[in-house]
């Protein structure tokens, strides 16, 4: 991809495959940014906004819900906990036109909000997020409240800060997901400068535009991956921690 | 000026689900400035009181008063204690000076005056060098200190200790033991610490209570239970080998506790105690392993036996002997040799033996 990218057209279609481009254009990278619809800038910023504030606000969520269902003990936390579980069970796509409709209700269709709010509280994370924080010992928590902290802040100032691992990797999953994701976006977006990147570069499937420039194409995908590998690049510590069991490390 | 801070126990009760009782009607009272000790085998329900006065734990029934307040109602933030957990609960992500300052910062205290309160704390506990490391650069004793120090630095009016030093190697036990005692009475802050430990609360304590489930079998200072345990479970469990017990049967007209065994004549102020208070005939004698004397030859109202196995421990030999079905341990002073297999004679220190209702299982003289 990043190959043909800095390709000509032709070459992309020449039977001689030439791996290592002698020429590299790469002028098309600019071309591709106005190449798109909307504008790639515009795109990538709506991606950006979604995906940013929507993994922010599931993280806030998750670790929230997750950490009241490990550690409280309350009539009926079980039960929460089990329905909360058994959502994961249920395919996505059974939701979609109930969802749609409800969008439609809150007067919600083309704007961010259906992209950031509705995904929040996903089930998935907070399974996650409850598993990890039980295993934060209960007397790390019982210093803090017999220290003269409130509830709330033993959240925000001990459990926050000793669940980064697990933040760390919950997050990155979701920013990938809504990074990626497509149907949904699609579906709530019809407003060409409210394109989220993965939409905009759906519209490349029109053939009698993309063809004569299968270059740019290239050029476009190839711009909309470098955010995800700069941000795995950079987490890789925490992501690794993640996938190979998330447990608290003691002391 | 600092206020009295003693801790009352008002029936206190504590039950977990249906029916598991942890804490079984208790009533105690801490005096100000006291270091009492709360003792027992695990799952005997002393760290439930502990996190019951903590605040951590709601009793079911009963109250609970610190200093002239009946401080049921109020939150664990508003009790003025503080606690010491037997895992340090440190939290890994802060540095030690914000581990110890946390408590100040959580009461708004000034920055400056939370700076100078660390110091002071920091060099009370022998730790300024280590304020800037994390929790996971400090060494299990270093760590102690530092919860010690976060524990300390509010000035608390009652100091809660759950088994703090459980973590901590031999070595460095001992010397903390010294050290924690030490620091009490400098701080004079009335102090409640939970161990399994017996020779923890012999050394450190002003008083012991001794549980066992759910109840407190006995309150005293260390020589009280260790003299007149109150009955066969403070015996057991205080002395370390534990104390040795026998079954037999009091003849009156004999003055002698009697065995298949053995008999033994027992002093007439005993008798006169056996007879004025024990329910039935059926008796348990008691006697510590050091209250045992190992003789070559036959003695007066002595006990024949067969020498089992042999524990040196330097200072001491454990000399075990068989009697009948059953063990009995006694200290000697290592001079005092003896072979496997020997045929010896033990005696009793008539004074210092213990008779135990077998039914009751209360102690009678």
């Amino acid at each position: 991809m990043f190959i043909s990218s800095v390709k000509t057209k032709e070459e992309i279609m020449s039977p001689d495959i030439e791996w290592i481009p002698s020429n590299p254009k790469w002028e098309n990278f600019p071309a591709a940014f106005s190449f798109l619809t909307p504008p790639l800038t515009r795109a990538l910023l709506n991606s950006t906004i979604v995906t940013v504030s929507h993994t922010l606000l599931l993280l806030l969520g998750s670790s929230l819900v997750g950490y009241v269902l490990a550690k409280y003990r309350f009539r009926g936390n079980r039960a929460i906990f089990l329905w909360i579980i058994s959502q994961m069970m249920i395919p996505g796509f059974t939701g979609l036109i109930p969802a749609y409709m409800l969008m439609k209700w809150f007067g919600w269709i083309n704007t961010y909000w259906p992209l950031i709010i509705p995904g929040c509280f996903s089930a998935y994370s907070i399974f996650l997020m409850r598993q990890y924080i039980i295993t934060i010992p209960d007397d790390v928590i019982d210093a803090a409240r017999l220290s003269g902290c409130s509830e709330l802040g033993i959240y925000w100032r001990i459990i926050l800060p000793l669940s980064k691992p697990a933040l760390a990797a919950i997050g990155l999953i979701n920013f990938v997901w809504t990074w990626n994701d497509l149907l949904w976006p699609m579906l709530m977006l019809t407003d060409t400068n409210m394109k989220t990147v993965q939409v905009a570069l759906a519209g490349l499937w029109d053939i009698q535009a993309s063809l004569p420039a299968l270059h740019l194409v290239a050029a476009c995908i190839t711009l909309a991956t470098i955010p995800l590998i700069v941000l795995t690049v950079i987490t890789q510590k925490h992501l690794i921690k993640g996938w190979t069991g998330l447990t608290y490390a003691k002391r | 000026m600092r206020t009295m801070a003693d801790v009352k126990l008002e029936n206190l009760t504590k039950v977990f689900g249906k029916n598991v009782v942890a804490v079984d009607n208790v009533n105690l009272h801490i005096k100000d400035k006291e270091f009492l000790v709360l003792l027992g085998p695990s799952g005997c329900g002393k760290t439930t009181i502990l996190r019951c006065i903590a605040g951590l734990e709601t009793p079911t029934s009963g109250n609970i008063y610190i200093g002239d307040r009946l401080v049921n109602d109020v939150s664990e933030k508003d009790r003025d204690v503080s606690m010491v957990f037997q895992t340090f609960a440190l939290w890994p992500h802060m540095k030690a000076r914000d581990n110890i300052a946390f408590p100040l910062k959580m009461h708004k205290v000034p920055k400056a005056e939370i700076k100078k309160q660390v110091q002071k704390t920091a060099e009370l506990l022998k730790i300024p060098h280590l304020l800037d490391r994390v929790p996971g650069q400090l060494s299990g004793g270093e760590a102690q200190r530092v919860a010690l120090g976060r524990a300390i630095i509010r000035n608390p009016k009652v100091f809660l200790l759950d088994e703090p030093l459980a973590n901590l190697d031999a070595k460095l036990r001992i010397h903390m033991r010294v050290e924690l005692r030490k620091l009490q009475e400098k701080l004079g802050v009335t102090t409640i610490y939970v161990t399994h430990d017996q020779a923890e609360a012999m050394t450190m304590s002003d008083r012991i209570a001794v549980m066992h489930e759910g109840k407190i079998r006995q309150l005293g200072t260390s020589s009280e239970l260790y003299d007149h345990p109150a009955d066969l479970f403070v015996a057991g469990f205080i002395g370390s080998p534990p104390m040795n017990f026998m079954d037999c049967t009091f003849e009156e007209e004999k003055g002698s506790m009697v065995s298949e065994a053995f008999a033994l004549e027992i002093p007439k102020q005993l008798r006169n105690g056996i007879k004025k208070y024990a329910t039935s005939s059926e008796l348990i004698l008691g006697v510590r392993p050091e209250d045992i004397s190992i003789y070559g030859k036959e003695m007066p109202n002595s006990i024949g036996s067969e020498v089992y196995v042999i524990e040196p421990l330097g200072h001491e030999t454990i000399v075990d002997l068989e009697l009948g079905d059953k063990i009995i341990k006694a200290v000697t002073p290592p001079t005092h040799k003896v072979n496997l297999g020997e045929k010896v004679w033990m005696k009793f220190d008539m004074n210092r033996i213990h008779i135990i209702d077998k039914k009751t299982e209360k102690a009678i003289v």
